[in-house]
Order: structure tokens, then C-alpha cells, then sequence
């Protein structure tokens, strides 16, 4: 049942912001959001592993000393754009008033940050502590959509689909970033993926 | 994976040629291959040496040479033999109407996917940076959209698919149902409070009718 599968929250996991954190420390906020845009196109670009500190700062325009200046190194940024990311889909999963809008939202949020996800994928089975990040993050997003499949589904099959429908979903964007599948019109795919759920592929 | 990735090495004779001649031959290979999947299993293919394949199977580095190039050579071999099982175990049936009979494949899928998970263990991790392994994995990723399209297709002919479905796009979703959900729950071990049973339901459900019709 899905009690006990959700105890830990997204909201609860996230990492407190550190000194670096702080935004205007220097006045330089933009300068780490810059950094941010940066490592999520090198990311994307070049996976976790092929990203180098230099590549990320290079994308920049600025020094690895820049970016030491802001994070520890790769894998903070990293998992500062995860978190980013986690922000940001669970926010625009809570805003969406339908399934179908909810599916638009992960695919989008998830192209936004394809970057985060490639990096994600890239190191998902050797570091348990992402993983275990990464899994709370799925069940929160299915713990929403869930919400929204209450009515044709129990409880149990409920939480079931939403989690095939996330796990579907970023399989999906991740694919189609690495040029391995079609790109096509998020809403085409969200209502797609909402057919099959509703209604199915054949006639009754 | 560096070894592939820098070589693009897309031969696909398996340890080059170097089948063992005598029996003996032949069961020091199954102990090879045996322990490189107990390996695999445990720790994927990027950390993994040859040397320590050999030692789980009781030989030295040398007789692993005799017959595999390196660890993604042992992988490849494994990697055929799966494939062909995949294919030949879990084509998808259509009924008389022409609608895909999905749960005995789904849940026959369920089962090889459990008996290799040390393979799609290392094949999820080969997949980035991409390998010959990834264009394998995006090969039957295609073949199986081709077959889900045509049967699709089929149906629409026969006026079983409802006409609303968008054939190619339908085709894509349902061969994602087959892959990152059963990683998380099989090699990532993330839904281990669910049956297989209810796995196999839920995704026959999704290429089915939907879900649609409980609530009426």
C-alpha cells in the first residue's frame, strides 16, 4: 500500500542552502546562475562523466576559479540542478489542475533540465545517495499524479500507473535528447499517454 | 566503457571467432561467463577487470583472453544470447480480433528481465556515453515500435483500434512501458512492495482498454 512507500518527502530531503547559497553574496548571483545555465548545457551535452569543471566554466565565459568560487565542484553543481529541477517539477505538478496538464509539465520541466536528467541517468546505479534522491523524487511526482487517477483506479493501482507513467515519461525525454527517438509536440505526447490510460488503444 | 566507446567496435563476432574446441574448453567458458554475470551483477561492467572475472571463475586473466577480447566482448556475447531469447520469447500475440494479447508477454518479460538483470544491469549503464551497446538497445527499442505500430495499424484496418490513436506515437509509449519501468522496479529495486502480478495488469491494462472503463 502506499503508506510507507512516501514517507520522506521531496521537500524534505533538500539540501539546505550553504554559504554559497546565499544569493547577492558579492553581488553575485548571476554570476551562479550563469554558472547553473551553463552545467546544465554542458550536462546535457556531454553526460556527467564527459563534463569537465573547465568545459562548465568555459560555457560560462568565466575561470574554474569562478566556479570553486560558487560550488565545491561538478557534483555540487550537480546536485544543485537537481534539486533545481525536483523544485520545479513538483511545483508545476501541484499547479496543474488535470492528468493530461500534469504530463505536458514533466515533459517539459524534464526538456528544461535534460541536462540534470542526463547527468541522473549517467550515475544512478553507482551512487546510491543520488538514488536514493532520485527515488524520493519519483514518488513524490507519483504521489501527485496519483492524485489526479484517484477516480477510475484504486488506491494501489493508482500510485502503480503514475509511477509507470513518470518512469515512461522520463525514459521519453531522455531518449529523445539523445536523438534516439522523434522529437514531437508535448501535448501530442501528454494526450497520447492520457488516451492510454483513459480510454486505451482499442474500442470497447 | 571506454574501451567501446573509443573503439566503436560494432563487430558483433563474439570473442572473435575463439569458440573452445573441446568440452573441457567449453565448460571453462560457461564458468567465465557464469562468473562475469554473478560480477556484473554485483558491480557492472565500468569497474570491473577481466582479472576479476577471471579469479570469480577460478582462472587466470590468460584464460579469459583465450577466448573473449575484454569485459565488453564477455558482455557482448551475453548480450546476443539475451537478445535472441528476448525475441524469440516475447513476441506479442494478437487475438482473433487483431488486439495484442499483452499479459502473457508482459508478464513473461517480467521473468527474463529478473533471470538477466546483471545484463540490463550493465546495459542501462552502457547506454551513456553512447556505445555499440546503446545502438543495440535503440535497434530493439525500434524493432519492437515497428511491431507494436503494425499491429496497431492492423487494427485500424479491422476497426478494433479505436481511430483516434495516433498509430506511431501509441507504438513508442508502449515500448517505453517495457523498458525505465522495469529498470527501477527490477535493477533499481524500487517497488519491491508490488507484485509482479499487479506490474503485469496495470501495463496489459495500458496496452489494452485503459483504465477508463471502471469508473464506467
Amino acid at each position: 500500500m502506499s503508506t510507507g512507500t512516501c514517507a520522506v518527502r521531496w521537500d524534505d530531503v533538500q539540501i539546505s542552502p550553504t554559504a554559497s547559497d546565499a544569493p547577492n553574496r558579492d553581488g553575485t548571483r548571476s554570476t551562479r546562475q550563469a554558472l547553473l545555465a551553463a552545467g546544465l548545457a554542458t550536462f546535457a551535452q556531454a553526460g556527467y562523466d564527459g563534463a569537465r569543471v573547465a568545459d562548465i566554466s568555459a560555457e560560462a565565459g568565466m575561470t574554474t576559479g569562478a566556479l570553486y568560487g560558487h560550488f565545491d565542484g561538478k557534483e555540487a553543481l550537480f546536485t544543485e540542478l537537481f534539486r533545481l529541477y525536483g523544485d520545479e517539477i513538483t511545483h508545476a505538478l501541484h499547479d496543474a489542475d488535470s492528468l493530461e496538464g500534469q504530463l505536458v509539465q514533466v515533459i517539459e520541466v524534464s526538456r528544461r533540465f535534460r541536462g540534470a536528467l542526463r547527468a541522473s541517468a549517467g550515475i544512478l546505479q553507482r551512487r546510491p545517495d543520488h538514488a536514493a534522491v532520485r527515488r524520493v523524487l519519483r514518488e513524490t511526482c507519483a504521489g501527485l499524479l496519483a492524485w489526479h487517477l484517484r477516480e477510475p483506479l484504486t488506491q494501489r493501482d493508482a500510485r502503480l500507473v503514475a509511477r509507470t507513467l513518470i518512469d515512461v515519461l522520463d525514459q521519453y525525454t531522455l531518449m529523445e535528447s539523445m536523438g534516439w527517438i522523434k522529437r514531437r509536440d508535448p501535448s501530442d505526447v501528454a494526450s497520447a499517454l492520457h488516451s492510454m490510460v483513459m480510454q486505451g488503444l482499442y474500442v470497447k | 566503457m571506454t574501451e567501446t566507446a573509443s573503439g566503436r567496435d560494432y563487430s558483433w563476432t563474439p570473442g572473435d571467432g575463439r569458440a573452445p574446441s573441446s568440452r573441457r574448453g567449453h565448460r571453462t567458458r560457461e564458468r567465465i561467463l557464469e562468473a562475469a554475470v554473478a560480477v556484473f551483477e554485483e558491480r557492472g561492467l565500468v569497474d570491473v577487470t577481466v582479472q576479476e572475472i577471471g579469479q570469480r571463475a577460478g582462472v587466470s586473466s590468460g584464460t579469459v583472453y583465450k577466448y573473449f577480447r575484454d569485459k565488453a566482448d564477455i558482455f557482448r556475447f551475453l548480450l546476443i544470447e539475451l537478445r535472441r531469447t528476448i525475441a524469440e520469447e516475447t513476441t506479442i500475440a494478437l487475438d482473433d480480433d487483431g488486439k495484442l494479447i499483452a499479459r502473457p508477454a508482459v508478464s513473461r518479460f517480467l521473468e527474463l528481465y529478473r533471470d538477466n538483470v546483471a545484463l540490463y544491469r550493465v546495459w542501462w549503464e552502457s547506454l551513456d556515453p553512447p556505445t555499440e551497446f546503446s545502438d543495440i538497445w535503440v535497434e530493439v527499442h525500434e524493432g519492437y515500435r515497428r511491431g507494436f505500430a503494425a499491429a496497431l495499424r492492423r487494427g485500424k484496418r479491422t476497426g478494433v483500434t479505436r481511430p483516434d490513436v495516433d498509430v506511431e506515437l501509441a507504438a513508442e509509449l508502449a515500448v517505453l512501458l517495457f523498458e525505465r519501468p522495469m529498470y527501477s522496479r527490477i535493477v533499481l529495486r524500487w517497488d519491491l512492495e508490488t507484485e509482479d502480478s499487479q506490474v503485469t495488469e496495470v501495463t496489459a491494462a495500458l496496452l489494452g482498454s485503459g483504465f477508463g472503463s471502471v469508473a464506467g
